[in-house]
């Protein structure tokens, strides 16, 4: 009876250890995670689904990250695999890019605003294959080495595809610009 | 390395630090010219996917989590506890079913409630103390430091102006700070947004967060703590809460006081 206690409060220890780590976990990541969500689906509510699975996920199978510094691949790999899920179960409406509304609370000046609108929008118009690796260097903060990992492919391409998202969005914007300026001609 | 090359690796990787590249930059402005360029539209593409979080997720995910592991559990005992059930049952030629099922009603019913009570506790310990903030703001600033600790090991100078375009955002700004600052990010503090950056000083690389206080995020603990590794003192202010970590031994009073004396705020 008495190892029965010990045991049972040796559960108890191992289930706050679990909870001290699943909440850091979801402390450090949880914002950085919501913003790539966030691009993958451009809607707050599906973005926000997203993460609430993905950590639930990450709770049931947190015994098998063993490394603490492979949590955010690790966390990565889990919400794209919840947001191609998404896809399986539902084939959704993709909200039109034009009509997308992003609530910005920072004050920012009105010029900065239109600047940010435009690059946002010029992001969302990305193929998804230049915009993932993009997102997980600029939002996740990862390496090439981790995006290669999480995304499944050689770090060359990687590279490549990090090099075309950033032309393609620079010649995006500077036509955008050429445009305005011809309007106000 | 050709041109085309060196463009094509400092679009990919425009905060590259490999030394292949920081050379060659080196023996022409304009190389020069074009990694500043990608490192300010960087900071453009960064400011522009920095979409608001919405406020009190990481307490959402908590409870979600809290909720689904309690009905996990139960369902487990639930399900541990049917085919021990089922062996024990008396043979079928008894007659008084009645009898029989509210007998094995009781005997099932007992260990089960408890069971099921005694991780609602559990759980219910476990995940209240989120709500409560009882996480002592010296462990949680320690955490943070300890989730983001490769942070330490940057060398790549950022400008003041750069942290202070980001500051700017959270109302503030930074006269200067003591010595060279080598990591600048956004990060999340209980829900509330706070900048995160480290400097180089002359005992190791040292963290400081600039919270704002509305959210009271580290509103809870001693001002100073320490671990074996690291020390860190809390300085509460009406706007913000400025929360400095150092290597264990450094003369913590002198640099907060320095850092704090250079914020301003900015309304």
């Amino acid at each position: 009876m008495l190892g029965n206690e010990n045991s049972k409060s040796q559960v108890l220890v191992d289930m706050a250890e679990k909870k001290t780590r699943y909440e850091k976990l979801v402390h450090v990541y949880h914002s950085e995670l919501y913003r790539f969500a966030y691009w993958l689906c451009r809607d707050p509510n599906i973005a926000e689904d997203l993460v609430q699975e993905t950590f639930l996920r990450a709770w049931r199978s947190l015994d098998s990250l063993l490394d603490q510094k492979a949590a955010k691949p690790w966390l990565l790999t889990i919400l794209r695999r919840e947001n191609a899920r998404r896809f399986e179960r539902k084939q959704f409406d993709y909200s039109d890019v034009e009509n997308d509304t992003l609530v910005d609370e920072k004050s920012v000046t009105l010029d900065d605003e239109m600047e940010q609108t435009v690059i946002q929008r010029q992001i969302a118009k990305l193929p998804d294959e230049y915009r993932e690796p993009l997102l997980l260097q600029v939002v996740m903060g990862c390496s090439g080495e981790e995006i290669a990992e999480i995304l499944d492919l050689n770090k060359n391409t990687v590279m490549t595809r990090l090099y075309r998202a950033r032309n393609q969005l620079k010649e995006a914007l500077s036509r955008d610009d050429e445009q305005l300026k011809g309007a106000s001609n | 390395m050709d041109d085309l090359e060196f463009r094509r690796r400092i679009s990919a990787q425009p905060n590259s630090t490999d030394r292949e590249l920081v050379e060659f930059a080196e023996q022409h402005s304009e190389r020069q010219e074009f990694i500043n360029d990608m490192q300010a539209f960087d900071l453009e593409l960064a400011n522009a996917l920095d979409v608001p979080v919405p406020a009190g997720l990481a307490e959402r995910i908590l409870a979600n989590t809290a909720a689904h592991a309690q009905n996990e559990s139960v369902t487990t005992e639930q399900l541990n506890q049917a085919p021990a059930d089922t062996s024990v049952q008396t043979p079928p030629q008894r007659t008084d079913n009645v009898v029989e099922a509210s007998t094995r009603f009781k005997r099932a019913r007992l260990p089960l409630a408890m069971a099921a009570s005694v991780l609602v506790a559990v759980g219910a310990f476990l995940f209240s103390s989120e709500q409560n903030v009882a996480y002592a703001a010296g462990e949680h600033a320690l955490a943070h430091v300890y989730y983001e600790i490769n942070s330490l090991q940057k060398t790549e100078a950022i400008s003041l102006a750069t942290v202070n375009e980001k500051f700017a955002v959270l109302g503030g700004h930074l006269d200067e700070l003591p010595g060279k600052v080598t990591y600048l990010m956004f990060c999340d503090f209980k829900g509330q947004k706070g900048l995160h950056l480290v400097f180089e000083s002359d005992y190791g690389p040292m963290t400081v967060f600039i919270v704002p206080s509305k959210q009271q995020s580290f509103g809870i603990g001693d001002d100073d703590f320490q671990d074996d590794r690291f020390e860190g003192h809390i300085n509460r202010g009406a706007d913000a809460d400025t929360i400095l970590v150092a290597s264990l031994g450094a003369p913590l009073e002198n640099y907060n006081d320095r850092i704090n004396g250079a914020i301003r705020w900015l309304n």
